[in-house]
């Protein structure tokens, strides 16, 4: 689905973060936790769509919001877009999006045990942990709710959004890089300062029922899935990648994973898999890191 | 609107308008669920080798000014599968499809070509042009002897209707259409990429894994039209004319230019259902009676 669509909202919520909101009829429904759209941009010497994640997704009121980083041409251009909803005058700024594509995070209908489950986002990476949330905890589309749901979330400089993750009843557990929160004991450091002392404090293990989501910086995800592995707590990481296309075409967003053993121990080989249509969320134990 | 024959003839093949994709911009996968792959002249599928190849490292894509540059390295998954995955697949849709064939040397070629002599595919794209492999394809495409060569081979092992792809990254590009006109190709198709890079400025290094990739879409257009105006005049086998068509304007000014045929490339990217566009554009764009009698001129010289 390529449509355009009104912005409502474009609005900085940390330095250099973005938060849009746009009046998207036709996509709320249709975008699941985890998946990305292709947003294009005005400039027509900005060829290729940004893939940006889907941050949340409100079908009561039809407003599908993203949230994205000024991190170069296309998502400055991008945060100069003005909405209705701010400037009375404008009515007519829309936003050209085509999606959703990738799997998303619950991408067999499933995500593990139904105990706690564990959100853990680095950087932008918490965006898409938000609709997560959502989905979760109004149990719409995982029809087993969790009995819990806990945020571990690291950010560079001023957080953002912990707000929305309580609204949707999440524990939230927030880190700056730069700025002592009083959710991290005013302590600095990153998300996982913050798991290391969740561990020796609650001892999370994969008995206590526990699953683990994780969208972030590939190191910081690295780490998340040691940390996981060591626990043998499930964890599902959603990984980035530069896209030509976004729906298959272009196989420029190739990776390789681990293939699936045999039963008798073979055929554990890697598999080259496209992070746009295969992904961009996989099961951690088949990254290779 | 008034209904009528955009039709035309391809060494033989009969297309039912002269819009088809560029090699490596379409999948028999996905982009059928966008579109029905038998309303083009024909599908050109991506460039497959005897066996699977792993491709380049990433990132393996970057954006220029109107442009991209790609360093895919023709993955694939080999000549095997495509004929009893996607090759059967898009037969089945009803599609014409043109098959883009690669190789290391000559022998992969020759394996590929004689693989897919036995299949229904419509026709053949040798792939000499390809700037992301380190050996073969385009070393094949900027020597006029090498490339008059392998034609002469690839002709002895099929029938099957044979379109030759061209680099850009030649100095005489008419030298090279002629050998491979000599040499036995039916059609000729160009452009391919041409060869590019891009620093990134924080790091001081190539955005690209690979260092080098192929440029395409809008910013290499005017080589291109240049390119297939040339080597129109120079051989008497249709062209097949690609690079930055966007529009059914494009479109038209690449038959203008002497192409008998246009292929979408990186537009699909951006738009998965551009070759469908840019078709119905063009159309609309022919039912003009003086564009018309331009590309009548045009053909009889
Ligand atoms: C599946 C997926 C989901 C994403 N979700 C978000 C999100 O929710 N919020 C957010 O802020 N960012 C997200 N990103 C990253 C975002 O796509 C890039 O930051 C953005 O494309 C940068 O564009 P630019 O023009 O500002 O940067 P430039 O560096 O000028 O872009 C040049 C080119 O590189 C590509 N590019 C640059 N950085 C990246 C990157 N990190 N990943 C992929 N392509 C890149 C651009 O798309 C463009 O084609 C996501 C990336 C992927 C792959
Ligand atoms: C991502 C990508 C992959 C490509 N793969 C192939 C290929 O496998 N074989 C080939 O002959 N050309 C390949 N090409 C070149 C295109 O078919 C075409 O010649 C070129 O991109 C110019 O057309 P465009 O500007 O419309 O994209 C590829 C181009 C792109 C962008
Ligand atoms: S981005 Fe084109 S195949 Fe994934």
């Amino acid at each position: 689905m390529r449509n355009n669509y009104r912005i409502i909202s474009n609005r900085e919520v940390s330095e250099g973060v973005f938060e849009m909101k746009v009046d998207a009829p036709l996509l709320v429904d249709a975008v699941l936790p985890g998946q990305f759209v292709n947003v294009y941009l005005p400039r027509e010497d900005l060829l290729l769509p940004r893939p940006i994640s889907i941050c949340d997704s409100d079908m009561e009121n039809e407003v599908l919001t993203l949230v994205y980083a000024v991190v170069g041409e296309g998502t400055l251009e991008l945060s100069r877009l003005i909405g209705y909803g701010e400037e009375p005058t404008v009515d007519g700024v829309f936003l050209e999006i085509f999606g959703p594509h990738g799997n998303g995070f619950f991408y067999d209908n499933s995500y593990g045990p139904r105990d706690e489950v564990l959100l853990i986002g680095g950087g932008l990476g918490v965006a898409p942990l938000l609709f997560a949330a959502r989905v979760l905890a109004d149990g719409h589309f995982v029809a087993d709710m969790p009995k819990k749901i806990s945020a571990y979330l690291g950010f560079p400089a001023e957080p953002w959004y912990l707000r929305e993750f309580e609204a949707f009843g999440v524990h939230v557990h927030a880190i700056s890089d730069t700025i002592p929160l009083a959710s991290s004991g005013g302590r600095v450091g990153t998300v996982v300062d913050l798991l290391n002392t969740e561990f020796d404090t609650r001892g999370l293990s994969s008995e206590a029922g526990t699953c683990a989501l994780t969208c972030g910086p590939q190191p910081m995800m690295k780490t998340v899935a040691s940390w996981c592995e060591e626990l043998s707590i499930p964890l599902r990481a959603s990984l980035e990648a530069r896209m030509g296309c976004g729906y298959g075409a272009c196989v420029g967003c190739s990776i390789e994973v681990k293939a699936d053993e045999n039963a008798d121990g073979t055929g554990a080989g890697l598999l080259r898999r496209k992070v746009c249509v295969d992904g961009p969320v996989f099961p951690a134990e088949k990254i290779v890191w | 609107m008034k209904n009528f024959d955009l039709s035309v003839n391809i060494a033989g093949v009969t297309w039912k308008n002269p819009v088809t994709t560029a090699s490596g911009t379409f999948s028999g996968q996905y982009t059928t669920g966008f579109y029905d792959p038998s309303l083009l002249g024909a599908v050109t599928t991506k460039g497959v080798a005897p066996l699977p190849w792993e491709g380049n490292p990433t990132p393996r894509i970057a954006e220029t000014y109107g442009g991209m540059l790609n360093s895919v390295g023709l993955e694939n998954k080999g000549v095997d599968d495509y004929i009893t995955g996607e090759l059967r697949a898009l037969k089945d849709l009803g599609a014409t499809v043109i098959c883009n064939v690669c190789g290391h040397s000559v022998d992969e070629y020759l394996e590929v070509v004689s693989k897919l002599d036995g299949t229904d595919v419509d026709m053949l794209e040798l792939n000499i042009s390809c700037p992301n492999i380190s050996c073969g394809g385009i070393g094949f495409g900027t020597d006029a002897n090498l490339a008059a060569e392998l034609v002469r081979e690839v002709r002895k092992l099929t029938r099957k209707p044979l379109i030759v792809k061209l680099t850009p990254n030649v100095t005489d590009i008419s030298a090279i259409a002629r050998s491979v006109e000599e040499a036995g190709a039916d059609a000729i198709s160009l452009i391919n990429t041409l060869l590019g890079m891009r620093i990134d400025l924080r790091t001081g290094q190539p955005v690209l894994a690979n260092g080098t990739g192929g440029l395409s879409g809008p910013a290499v257009k005017p080589v291109a039209v240049r390119m297939v105006y040339q080597v129109s005049r120079a051989v008497s086998l249709p062209v097949i004319g690609m690079g930055g068509i966007m529009t059914g304007a494009d479109a038209l000014e690449f038959l203008l230019a002497g192409a008998r045929a246009v292929a979408v490339g990186t537009a699909a990217l951006i738009n998965p259902v551009a070759p469908i566009d840019i078709l119905s554009e063009l159309t609309e764009l022919l039912h003009d009676e003086q564009t018309l009698e331009l590309l009548r001129r045009n053909y009889e010289h």
